[in-house]
């Protein structure tokens, strides 16, 4: 387990560090699966070392360390690093929890079965780098529970499948289709108003992330309203009654927006029932997400993320 | 619902410069709101923009909460405000009811509260007759139908259900609105106690066909015992793979209850301990857990299920056994030549009702052969 050549937080062992770490470690049970001081040390120094400021407060350095799952942070990097006993315990509690959320990701048994394998392969540490057992493992940090980070993990291996099966597909879908053979796009029969685009950018801008993440999951993602609300921690009829909202108040800021930039209350509402979808403008290219940035780097998102 | 306008949902799609993507541990932290104010400012801010971190926290978050404390005693659905105002509604009925019925000639055999509906009112009548509840049960012996027994197993539902639809047609005809309305808000009460008497039943009808054996009390000199332990007449497949060392905990599908009517399929629990030894249960394939009450300040560390048959033991010997999947618990004391079992359980193999193995933290085998009437240490 390296600490990355990160400096540590709490660079000089002080009294105050010893006792907080002789704390943490007793709490985390570390004894039991195999995790010496000095290992559990390390973790901790790196998991605070990823997250917090070089020069923060110790004040924050404690606050910090109780927020963490640190039995279940333990427990991980023991299993990371190849500990028999933490095996035992993790696939305890958590083998058959694995194939579970592999079930409700995946939906389908054989699918999930798949994903479920190639996940626990991964945490187990089949391959090896620069001698040491490369274990997913390793990277938990004891910001949310284990089983929320594998469900996390899983999830996250299952969309990239699944992009990476989009791709192949759209593939042979072009080939079938015969688009090598296709014209050169046309001229395009009816173009975007640029005032409606203008306005419409206006009026997204002025909404706040959350708003715009409810926006995007309910009408891009379909997802319902229990999904979102579980998703943000609120109730349904919130997450109800704010897309209801939210939806009549853009487009009465984008029809505010048109007003402005000269255009009747008629051709205003006209042109915002335009559907895109007929429209014969590049939109492939538009319209197709693809995403340029490595998927899920363990950079630090954002300053203290 | 209002419409998001279709240039709006294009603009929405085209405007992602997700960034750098937040790794797994704080996307699950964010799933689980625990994130502090900013963090979290930071990750919605990013996900309101990028798809694929949007799809992984909806697949991330679990469908209901993780940990619901299940009482051994049915918890208290008496008390919720519908429950109480349709309970007031019912009884307003029953007092009108009888009032109106205490004037006029019964039809049916007199009751203590006399007669009450009459055939222009049969689905509430019917309901009553099949409601578990009180406030049932007293419709049903005042109109002189017979209740229902109180415990419907899961074939009967369904028959008991259709009998409900066609009622529900009937009461179309109900010369009384009134009534009707209440029956059916007596039916739709009625129905949710109906399914969680489904669910609860449910979960102890988890194994095939076991005959049901007289059950007996017996005490040896080489152990404490359990309330007698029916021997098994077919024992369902051996789906225990042991606690402790061995990891999975979980009991499979049994196969379809042969001998009773079991339409509808039947989950089987799966179990599991947390990080500070507290037993869990599944009853949706793992989607979510309800804490198991045991005992007081019990730890364990290993368990052992079959079917219905469930083993926990931990530290210092404590060991437990339920025969109804965790409904209810007997403390069980190894006893082997005089010795009594102190050391920490750390591994149990179950693998029939009858046949176990403990392995304690001092290297020592505990064996059972009679579904831990007698034990033999090794």
């Amino acid at each position: 387990m390296t600490d990355r050549g990160a400096q540590p937080v709490v660079a000089e062992p002080s009294a105050e560090w010893r006792h907080l770490l002789s704390q943490l470690y007793q709490k985390s049970g570390g004894a039991e699966v195999g995790l010496t001081v000095e290992a559990f040390e390390q973790v901790v120094q790196e998991v605070i070392a990823k997250y917090l400021p070089a020069n923060g407060p110790r004040s924050g350095v404690h606050d910090f360390c109780a927020s963490l799952r640190i039995e279940e942070l333990a427990l991980a990097r023991a299993c990371a690093a190849g500990h028999e006993p933490a095996w035992e315990v993790f696939l305890t509690r958590y083998r058959e929890k694995l194939y579970n959320i592999a079930g409700y990701i995946a939906k389908e048994s054989s699918a999930a079965r798949e994903l479920a394998d190639s996940i626990y392969a991964d945490l187990y540490g089949t391959t090896t780098r620069q001698g040491k057992r490369n274990s997913k493992l390793a990277s938990y940090t004891g910001r949310g529970s284990l089983e929320g980070w594998l469900r996390t993990v899983m999830a996250q291996e299952f969309v990239n499948r699944y992009r990476r099966q989009r791709r192949t597909v759209s593939l042979d879908e072009e080939s079938e289709e015969g688009t090598q053979f296709a014209a050169p796009n046309p001229e395009p029969a009816v173009a975007v108003d640029s005032r409606v685009e203008t306005a419409t950018d206006q009026a997204l801008a002025e909404l706040n992330s959350e708003d715009r993440f409810v926006l995007a999951s309910y009408f891009l993602d379909s997802r319902t309203l229990a999904e979102i609300a579980r998703a943000l921690h609120v109730h349904e009829s919130t997450i109800s009654r704010k897309v209801d909202k939210l939806a009549k108040s853009l487009r009465k800021r984008i029809l505010s927006g048109l007003a402005k930039q000269g255009m009747s209350r008629r051709q205003a509402e006209e042109a915002l029932q335009v559907d895109v979808r007929d429209l014969r403008v590049n939109l492939r290219g538009r319209l197709v997400q693809e995403s340029a940035s490595a998927a899920f780097s363990d950079k630090k998102a954002g300053g203290s993320g | 619902m209002a419409d998001l306008p279709k240039i709006a949902m294009q603009r929405l799609r085209e405007k992602s410069a997700p960034g750098v993507h937040p790794d797994p541990n704080l996307l699950s932290a964010f799933v689980e709101n625990s994130l502090p104010g900013d963090v979290r400012a930071q990750m919605v801010q990013h996900l309101a923009q990028c798809a694929d971190c949007r799809a992984v926290v909806f697949l991330s978050t679990p469908d209901q909460a993780a940990t619901l404390p299940v009482a051994a005693s049915a918890p208290s659905l008496w008390l919720t405000w519908p429950v109480l105002r349709w309970g007031a509604a019912v009884a307003a009925v029953v007092v009108v009811v009888a009032a109106v019925t205490l004037h006029r000639p019964s039809r049916g055999s007199p009751t203590s509260s006399g007669a009450m509906l009459q055939t222009d009112a049969p689905i509430a009548r019917e309901k009553a007759a099949l409601s578990p509840s009180k406030e049932g049960r007293e419709l049903a012996s005042a109109s002189g139908v017979a209740p229902a027994p109180l415990a419907m197993k899961n074939g009967a539902v369904d028959a008991e259900g259709q009998r409900l639809d066609q009622l529900k047609k009937q009461s179309s005809r109900v010369a009384s609105p009134m009534l009707a309305q209440k029956s059916q808000a007596l039916g739709g009460k009625l129905a949710d106690e109906r399914r969680d008497e489904v669910a609860k039943t449910q979960t102890v009808e988890v194994t095939a066909a076991q005959v049901p054996a007289p059950v007996e009390s017996a005490s040896t000199e080489n152990g404490q015992m359990v309330p007698g332990r029916a021997k098994d007449a077919a024992a369902e497949p051996a789906s225990n793979m042991g606690g402790g060392a061995a990891g999975a905990v979980a009991s499979a599908m049994t196969t379809a209850p042969r001998a009773r009517s079991a339409m509808v399929p039947v989950v089987a629990p799966r179990w599991t301990l947390t990080s500070d030894g507290t037993l869990q249960r599944s009853l949706d394939f793992g989607r979510s857990w309800q804490t198991i009450p045991v005992a007081n300040q019990a730890s364990f560390r290993a368990l052992a299920a079959s079917g219905k048959d469930i083993w926990v033991g931990g530290l210092k010997g404590v060991l437990y056994h339920s025969t109804d999947a965790g409904q209810h618990w007997t403390q069980v004391q190894p006893v082997a030549s005089g010795q009594v079992l102190s050391d920490d359980i750390i591994g149990m193999e179950f693998p029939d009702a009858t046949h176990g193995k403990l392995t304690t933290s001092n290297q020592g085998t505990w064996t059972t052969e009679d579904g831990g009437q007698s034990w033999n240490k090794r």
